[in-house]
């Protein structure tokens, strides 16, 4: 599978990581458009959304991959840190792996092994209709 | 009412930074301002930006001062907030177990919409469309 674009980025670890990440995928939509591909606003916003709690869940210094060909958009993050069952038992409560999930098309997740550590792919549509 | 400059959660400082009474900003992207207009027992908070796990710390501020402050009644304007993620969504679902009232006030942009929608916080929060139909200025 051939792609049309891609970008990849460390983002630093600490407080800021989350936002870059949002960056990155607001770059990679704006450089779509120039080069002729759309990324609807609607999968944008979900992009960046994934994008963001992979990264400020990855707990240091990850590696941010994006991914844009003709059948949407890959957000991939080396270094994530897939959770553990979710804290319960404090009410209403939405849990941020739940939230990639509703959003995403298909989740891929490589487990950590000694030689590397964990890599989770998420796909989405590049034209989710906006409503 | 002061805070102090550093608010730390993890050990990792989250450059909070009040900047005084009634400002509370988070450092780069996501500020909480309290509008004086509202009626007297009604706080009502003005959010902008991008409101993650890492700015978070000024919404809760913010809401920890109304709290203390007594008010019967929180309004927050969400127009101005262009990202929230689970740790927003989870801030305002943790306010309203402590406030008296609590609503929502829109009009809310696309990626606030669509968290909303996706986890069903219409069912759990009130949600205003305007300052209008919420009984503001």
């Amino acid at each position: 599978m051939e792609f049309w674009l891609r970008r990849q980025c460390r983002p630093p670890a600490g407080p800021g990581a989350a936002a870059e990440a949002r960056r990155e995928v607001h770059r990679l939509a704006d450089q779509a458009l120039f080069v002729g591909h759309v990324v609807s606003r609607a999968s944008e916003d979900d992009a960046a959304l994934i994008a963001s709690e992979l990264v400020a869940h990855a707990d240091g210094a990850c590696v941010l991959e994006l991914r844009l060909a003709s059948d949407g958009l890959d957000i991939l993050v080396m270094g994530a840190r897939p959770p553990f069952p979710a804290p319960t038992g404090r009410g209403p409560y939405v849990f941020w792996w739940d939230l990639v999930t509703m959003l995403a098309r298909d989740v891929t997740v490589r487990r950590r092994t000694p030689s590397s550590g964990a890599v989770v792919r998420v796909h989405v549509d590049a034209e989710r209709p906006a409503r | 009412m002061t805070k102090s400059p550093e608010f730390a959660e993890d050990g990792v400082p989250q450059g909070f930074v009040a900047s005084g009474p009634h400002a509370y900003k988070s450092r780069g992207v996501a500020k909480v301002t309290r509008d004086s207009s509202a009626p007297p027992d009604t706080w009502l908070l003005v959010l902008r930006g991008e409101f993650d796990r890492d700015t978070v710390p000024c919404l809760r501020a913010a809401l920890d001062d109304a709290q203390a402050g007594g008010a019967a009644r929180i309004a927050l304007d969400l127009s101005g907030v262009t990202f929230g993620d689970s740790s927003f969504l989870n801030e305002l679902l943790e306010a309203r177990t402590r406030a008296g009232e609590l609503v929502l006030v829109g009009p809310f942009t696309g990626q606030i919409r669509r968290l909303f929608e996706l986890t069903g916080t219409g069912g759990i929060l009130s949600l205003a469309p305007d300052r209008d139909s919420a009984g503001l200025a």
